[in-house]
């Protein structure tokens, strides 16, 4: 071998070694371009989510939507005094604990009273998640209607009480589950609008969520 | 020969010097060949947000607007089997009732020369699935589903059909196979679907005391899958006194039934929605 050959082999030589030595820098850098997607996503999280739940200091008459007792298979408006918060994520939270709490007729209630709201988010475009314990489907009243008041009630009393949701998924456990007691459909996100007089139970958008571009979004059911 | 040699040994160390400058000045920056570790990850996160989707949907093919003739009414008492339905005070379980009372719609029905297919006859267990693909199965069809509810007035009766409202078509593909998903199967149907509850809900108004004069639209998710115009029926209510009350609701509901369909043979076979 000339004597340039071996200089040549000795330069490719300390270049291998040399990317020998750099490899651990960029292992690192494969794993932090891997985790830039969920820092982004917390950084909306934390957007959302304000720290600091600001509650009026007055009380204030709050709708919540509850069975009607003279209107079978129908739910009414009934306000409750109340000091919300301006948070929308801890108003979430206080409308469904006063929405399981029930009201002062139990013929009007239409969540379990076992249930419990383990965790309310709030994504973008208006998306709130809503996760309850298995007791909101396991100790509800059996039937179609009973599981349409349920769903309806939640979907009603938060579009009525926080502005700009504009869709719902509910969750039992943490988990996406077929139906709630088996028949009502909760695969899809419920589109939300601030209830009008008479009360109908949402539609279900199934994922993935669309745009909400097309004409009349509102997906309120036709009786 | 070693002059070609020499040559082609300093051509590569010139290459191999080329890549490690390039390599170095990039270092901090992101690398494009790792564009598709990043690609693949948002893919499985948007998979893993649709769980309810299968990797490859079953699907059938989309209806046809041609005139039909309506020959077979599909019967589906809910539940049965290990899934004994809701349970009455007294012990009534809804699989129970809801069997007799089809039994006895399908009397009727026969009556009238429809054919009837009862998705179960005994006490079994079948999934929403299976009682799909035997609703699926059948040309010219309507699909009734019975259930027994639990917080109506007794002997009053409720029809269901289901409402997709504003919904978008997902990213199946479908629309672009002319075909629908399996558990989409009933979003061409709907109009048909809510024309039946509304027959069946003014007969039920005039013969079942405290009934509804119009029907829900509701996300009842047995109603998805099935090909055919399709309604959900909930009598009320599993907590009657005794079972006979629940069951003597058999005649009443057959000659609604039976009412509600043949008005409906008409609005099928015209392929009126």
């Amino acid at each position: 071998m000339s004597k340039r050959a071996r200089i040549a082999v000795i330069v490719l030589a300390a270049l291998v070694a040399a990317g020998i030595v750099d490899l651990p820098r960029l292992y690192r850098q494969v794993v932090g371009l891997r985790r830039i997607p969920v820092s982004e996503e917390a950084e909306q999280h934390a957007v959302l989510q304000p720290p600091v739940p600001a509650t009026s200091a007055a009380t204030e008459p709050v709708p919540m939507y509850w069975a009607s007792a003279s209107a079978p298979g129908t739910l009414k408006a009934t306000d409750v005094e109340m000091k919300l918060s301006a948070d929308p994520v801890e108003r979430g939270k206080q409308l469904l604990a006063a929405l399981i709490a029930g009201p002062t007729d139990p013929n009007e209630r239409t969540l379990p009273p076992a249930a419990s709201l383990l965790e309310f988010y709030l994504l973008p475009e208006g998306v709130a998640v809503a996760d309850f314990s298995s007791e909101l489907a396991t100790e509800l009243p059996s039937g179609i209607q009973s599981e349409q008041l349920a769903v309806e009630s939640i979907a009603d009393t938060l579009a009525a009480n926080i502005p700009d949701l504009r869709r719902l998924k509910i969750l039992i456990d943490g988990q996406e589950v077929q139906t709630l007691a088996g028949h009502i459909d909760l695969t899809g996100y419920f589109i939300l609008q601030p209830p009008s007089a008479d009360a109908t139970p949402p539609a279900p958008i199934h994922p993935p969520v669309p745009a909400l571009t097309g004409p009349g979004s509102n997906g309120k059911l036709i009786r | 020969m070693l002059k070609i040699v020499r040559k082609t040994v300093w051509f590569a160390l010139f290459i191999a010097l080329a890549a490690a400058v390039t390599a170095f000045a990039g270092a901090g920056r992101p690398i494009d060949w790792l564009k598709p570790l990043e690609e693949s990850s948002s893919t499985q996160g948007s998979a893993a947000s649709s769980p309810s989707l299968p990797k490859t949907p079953q699907q059938l093919a989309a209806p046809s607007s041609a005139p039909r003739t309506l020959q077979t009414v599909v019967l589906d008492p809910a539940h049965g089997g290990t899934d004994e339905g809701a349970h009455g005070a007294g012990g009534i379980l809804e699989k129970d009732v809801v069997l007799t009372l089809a039994q006895a719609v399908q009397a009727r029905l026969e009556q009238m020369g429809l054919r009837v297919v009862m998705t179960r006859n005994t006490d079994t267990t079948l999934s929403f699935e299976q009682r799909a693909a035997i609703a699926n199965a059948q040309p010219d069809a309507v699909f009734i589903t019975l259930h027994v509810g639990s917080s109506g007035p007794v002997g009053s009766a409720n029809t269901y059909y289901y409402n997709f409202g504003q919904i978008i078509e997902n990213q199946s593909g479908a629309a672009t196979a002319g075909l629908v998903d399996w558990n989409r199967a009933q979003i061409g149907w709907q109009g048909l679907s809510q024309r039946l509850a509304q027959l069946l809900q003014v007969e039920f108004s005039e013969r079942l005391r405290n009934s509804p004069e119009l029907p829900t639209g509701a996300a009842v998710y047995q109603l998805r899958e099935i090909d055919e115009p399709a309604v959900a029926i909930e009598i009320e209510n599993i907590n009657a006194p005794s079972v006979e009350t629940l069951n003597q609701l058999g005649t009443p509901l057959a000659q609604a039934i039976s009412r509600a369909v043949a008005a409906f043979r008409v609005v099928y076979q015209t392929g009126a929605p």
